[in-house]
């Protein structure tokens, strides 16, 4: 039986009066991947940090590396990185690359000669060796991320726990992020994560479940999905069950419809926006027409958050013309402000007001008053499912109800147009799906028109067209089926393989000049110019058992990975 | 302490002085802020009470009330302001603060003189600050009694008799360390005792509530680093800073505000740093209990400034404070510091003399780091 790295038992952490661990127990084996998941507010952070050593806790075992806790945390600090949850939190932005590894070095004793060859591998692993010299603050969240895991990684830790490393990072960059991984699980590093992509969860060797505080599942996630089914689906039907839902998915009775205004919702005309001699937007074109959910996609720092805020009248572009609902530059911006609305990437609520005072502000700000008022309230209220906790602080509310009355607010004043900046980051696949029924509903029903930036690229098969873009270009434009034609008609079918040990397979048919990836469990190859006999030989050889499941279907982010190779320049 | 602890320590020093020379804000924060204190207060904070603003009401308007008025107006003490109509306007400026002092000759001033008879004079004080009011009071007394004086030696003079002596006792007065008695130079040392309490004290609070608002500091926590090779470490480049102020407040105080310095420049510095030591560990203190920039930032504010401009001896000396006043000032460091400040800008003291107060300094600050230490927790809640 293999040795326990981790072993944790009863335990129990309160915060004042919240209970937010309820007595779980827990095992992880040294060598694995350990997957904790489950829906905001689960108790997942407080878990991570417990065992990281870096946080008290109430009642229970807990045993890391052979030591117990409380007493023996210092002693297995030497052993164990951690990175806490949001990106770039573990660094410090003043340094450069190269500084914060040497100083995670320092902290851990790494002689230079050691600590130089590791950075060489690690940086060159991720991609990041070119930036070496560069402050952290001026790296992308992905490239932030990446670098916190160099840094973690530098001392060779026998303990890696991961609070939900890849959220806000782009789907390239997380493909990095795993290769990395498990390069070090390999030479028998221990990883226990959280993450809120389902994808992620199924690579896990086993994954705990949580909600409430409690862990109702723990094991093999395919102990979890049975044949044919995946994480996600089963993450709704277990939140369903243990968390109901009583949101209501309705539409405001006096929402107009916008069916008959003429003309595109948004016209983008060779935007470009410069910072000193950054160009961020390079001639980016485009038109979204009415009653459209159209995606903007790319990886961290391509532009996106620049392109929205130039839209909503944020940034001045440096160059090209803007038309919104037919009003253009030449229109007074607080006119073009009555027609759309806006949600950034932070949260647009204030912490310290309640419910009610929240949508108060924004109803004041767009001159809303009387039975108007009361009315949008109340449908706010329903579909936030927060009705009868209006007195309650923001900071009060979970993630999810939050972000869902963050939209009700930016909707208070009826616009025509609605700029979405990454809304669902970080939020669980449950409340992401509440999300976009709302969006979904508004969308088919009053013909509003919404722009959406989003790394959860399950969520681009919600919208109707996509745009992909890179280093501030436009890279690719179409529905989602047309992209992903395109990527079939150069790239061949997908096609599914189960293969063990997968690692090794993976190195194989890579070696062969292939493309593939692992997704979950199995391996995921590109069909075009790839000779099956060849290459199941070649497994064989190497004693290598290899399955081929047949076609697969295609996904955004196969699309995304796809243009976003093809259009990268250094 | 062994290699790997040094090397630790060296680590964190580096990382934080690479992080303050890198942020401008901050630097602006360490050096620009006291010096600007330094300066407003500086000229700003006097407790001489001169160029008085005063309104005469002249009612007599002959030579001698002239004579009278002159005089007085002469001195840098008071400044003539207003010359006014009746008493109505008088105290109408009073009220508005345009004159702290209105004197009223009334008619016949001259006449009654002449005719050896008292003739009074009228002024009236503003007294909202009791001190001043008391001073102006005190000012507008010694000219009268010189001014009598005269009066009655041309009287004198007049009959014949020069050789009689009016003031058969003479004072001499000779004040000691401030011959002059300029404000200023007891002022402007003791801003040292304020500004190097209040600004260490910012600087190392913000030092580490800064990794705890960013989240940098799950790094240090979940690292094998111990408590007080952070806190050394963290703290060593604010020394470093704070010095440099040290210098340069000290200069500023010869140089710009010509504040005589007599005694060892090295007694002032050892006192100085040892100071810093133990006012960095208040900031130490504080940063155990806030978790925020702005929070951090405040409660420094209010623990440092407080101490050291009441109870340090800036303003009036402790032994005047009351009884609980004289307490509280002997349980914060600023006091003593504040007698090393005097010892030797203007008393030309020795370690003889001031031993205890370095002593009591550095007791502070090894009591204020080991309470720094204990609270400081690798770990939260």
């Amino acid at each position: 039986m293999a040795t326990l790295a981790v072993e944790v038992t009863g335990l129990k952490k309160a915060y004042r009066k919240a209970e937010a661990v309820k007595g779980i127990s827990l095992t992880v084996e040294e060598g694995e991947i350990f997957g904790l998941i489950g829906p905001d507010g689960a108790g997942k952070s407080s878990v991570m940090k417990i065992l990281a050593g870096v946080l008290s806790y109430d009642q229970g075992k807990v045993k890391v590396l052979g030591r117990e806790y409380p007493k023996g945390a210092e002693g297995v600090k030497k052993d164990l990185a951690f990175m806490p949850q949001g990106i770039g939190l573990n660094l410090y932005m003043d340094l450069s690359v190269r500084e914060n590894i040497e100083f995670f070095a320092h902290l851990r004793s790494i002689p230079p000669s050691t600590r130089d060859k590791r950075a060489r591998r690690l940086l060159e692993a991720t991609g990041l060796a070119p930036f070496e010299e560069r402050l952290v603050r001026h790296l992308s969240g992905g490239m932030q991320q990446k670098l916190g895991l160099c840094c973690a990684l530098i001392s060779h830790p026998r303990l890696l726990i991961l609070d939900e490393p890849t959220t806000g990072v782009d789907p390239l960059s997380r493909r990095e992020f795993w290769d990395l991984l498990f390069d070090f699980v390999e030479e028998g590093m221990t990883v226990i994560m959280s993450t809120s992509y389902m994808d992620e969860a199924e690579r896990c060797h086993r994954i705990a479940f949580m909600i409430d505080g409690t862990i109702i599942f723990q094991g093999d996630p395919q102990g979890l999905t049975g044949p044919g089914d995946h994480l996600e689906q089963v993450f709704f039907r277990i939140l369903e069950r243990e968390r109901p839902q009583t949101f209501h998915l309705i539409l405001p009775a006096t929402l107009p419809s916008q069916r008959g205004n003429k003309g595109p919702a948004v016209v983008v005309e060779n935007l470009s926006k410069w910072f000193d001699s950054f160009k961020a937007v390079d001639s980016l074109s485009f038109t979204i027409e009415k009653g459209e959910i159209f995606g903007l996609l790319g990886p961290n720092g391509a532009g996106k958050t620049t392109a929205i805020k130039s839209m909503v009248g944020l940034l001045e572009p440096t160059e090209g013309e803007i038309t919104i609902a037919g009003l253009n530059r030449k229109t007074r911006l607080s006119t073009i402000k009555h027609h759309i609305g806006y949600m950034s990437q932070k949260f647009s609520l204030y912490r310290d007001l309640t419910v009610s005072e929240n949508m108060e502000l924004y109803a004041t700000l767009y001159g809303l008053t009387g039975g108007e008022l009361r009315e949008r309230r109340a449908w706010v209220l329903k579909i936030a499912d927060l009705a009868g906790q209006e007195k309650m602080l923001v900071r009060d509310i979970p993630l999810g109800v939050k972000q869902r009355l963050a939209l009700g607010c930016s909707l208070l004043h009826f616009p025509q147009v609605l700029f979405l900046d990454e809304p669902t980051s970080g939020v669980d696949p449950q409340v992401r799906k509440h999300f976009w029924e709302i969006i979904t509903l508004l969308s088919q029903e009053r013909d509003l028109t919404f722009l959406v930036t989003t790394h959860h690229l399950v969520e681009a098969e919600y919208c109707c067209r996509l745009a992909l873009m890179n280093q501030g270009r436009l890279v690719a434009l179409g529905s989602p089926q047309e992209l992903r034609e395109r990527v079939i008609a150069e790239k061949g079918e997908m096609l599914e393989l189960l293969a063990s040990p997968q690692r090794e397979a993976l190195k194989i048919i890579k070696s062969m000049g292939y493309q593939v990836y692992p997704l979950g469990r199995s391996l995921r190859l590109w069909s075009k110019g790839v000779s099956l006999d060849r290459m199941k030989e070649r497994l064989a050889r190497r004693g290598v058992a290899v399955e081929i499941k047949g076609e697969a279907q295609v996904s955004m982010e196969d699309v995304f990975i796809h243009f976003m190779e093809q259009n990268t320049h250094v | 302490m062994s290699k790997e602890s040094l090397n630790r320590i060296r680590a964190v020093s580096s990382k934080e002085l690479k992080e303050i020379l890198r942020s401008p804000l901050f630097l602006l924060l360490a050096h620009f802020v006291p010096i600007a204190l330094f300066l407003v207060f500086g000229f700003g904070l006097s407790l001489d009470v001169e160029n008085i603003p005063t309104a005469l009401l002249d009612m007599d308007r002959t030579q001698a009330s002239r004579e009278l008025i002159n005089g007085l107006v002469k001195t840098k003490y008071f400044r003539l302001q207003e010359e006014g109509t009746d008493n109505h306007q008088l105290i109408n400026l009073l009220k508005r603060g345009k004159i702290r002092l209105a004197i009223i000759i009334p008619p016949q001033f001259r006449k009654r003189l002449y005719q050896d008879r008292a003739s009074p004079i009228q002024v009236l004080i503003d007294g909202t600050y009791p001190y001043r009011g008391l001073v102006i009071k005190n000012y507008v007394a010694a000219y009268l009694t010189s001014f009598n004086l005269k009066l009655t030696r041309d009287w004198l003079n007049r009959r014949g008799m020069t050789s009689l002596n009016l003031q058969p006792i003479e004072l001499e007065t000779r004040f000691l360390y401030n011959p002059s008695l300029v404000s200023s130079y007891a002022l402007v040392p003791g801003l040292l005792v304020v500004i190097l309490m209040m600004n260490p004290a910012i600087m190392a609070a913000l030092a580490i509530v800064k990794e705890k608002d960013y989240g940098t500091i799950y790094t240090i926590y979940s690292s094998p680093i111990t408590r007080w090779e952070f806190l050394l470490g963290k703290v060593i480049p604010y020394y470093g800073l704070n010095f440099i102020n040290v210098l340069v407040l000290f200069l500023l105080s010869i140089i710009l505000f010509q504040v005589p310095f007599k005694g060892s420049l090295a007694l002032l510095l050892l006192g100085s740093v040892i100071y810093i030591f133990t006012t960095t560990g208040m900031g130490l203190v504080v940063s155990a209990f806030t978790r925020s920039m702005v929070a951090a930032q405040i409660v420094t504010i209010i623990i440092t400034i407080i101490p050291s401009f009441l109870y340090s001896g800036l303003l009036m000396p402790v032994s005047n404070l009351g009884r609980a006043g004289e307490i509280e000032a002997h349980l914060f460091p600023a006091m003593y510091y504040m007698k090393i400040v005097q010892g030797t800008y203007s008393k030309v003291i020795g370690l003889k003399e001031m031993g205890t107060n370095y002593l009591v300094v550095l007791a502070y600050g090894v009591a204020l780091f080991c309470l720094g230490l204990v609270l400081f927790k690798k770990r939260e809640g």
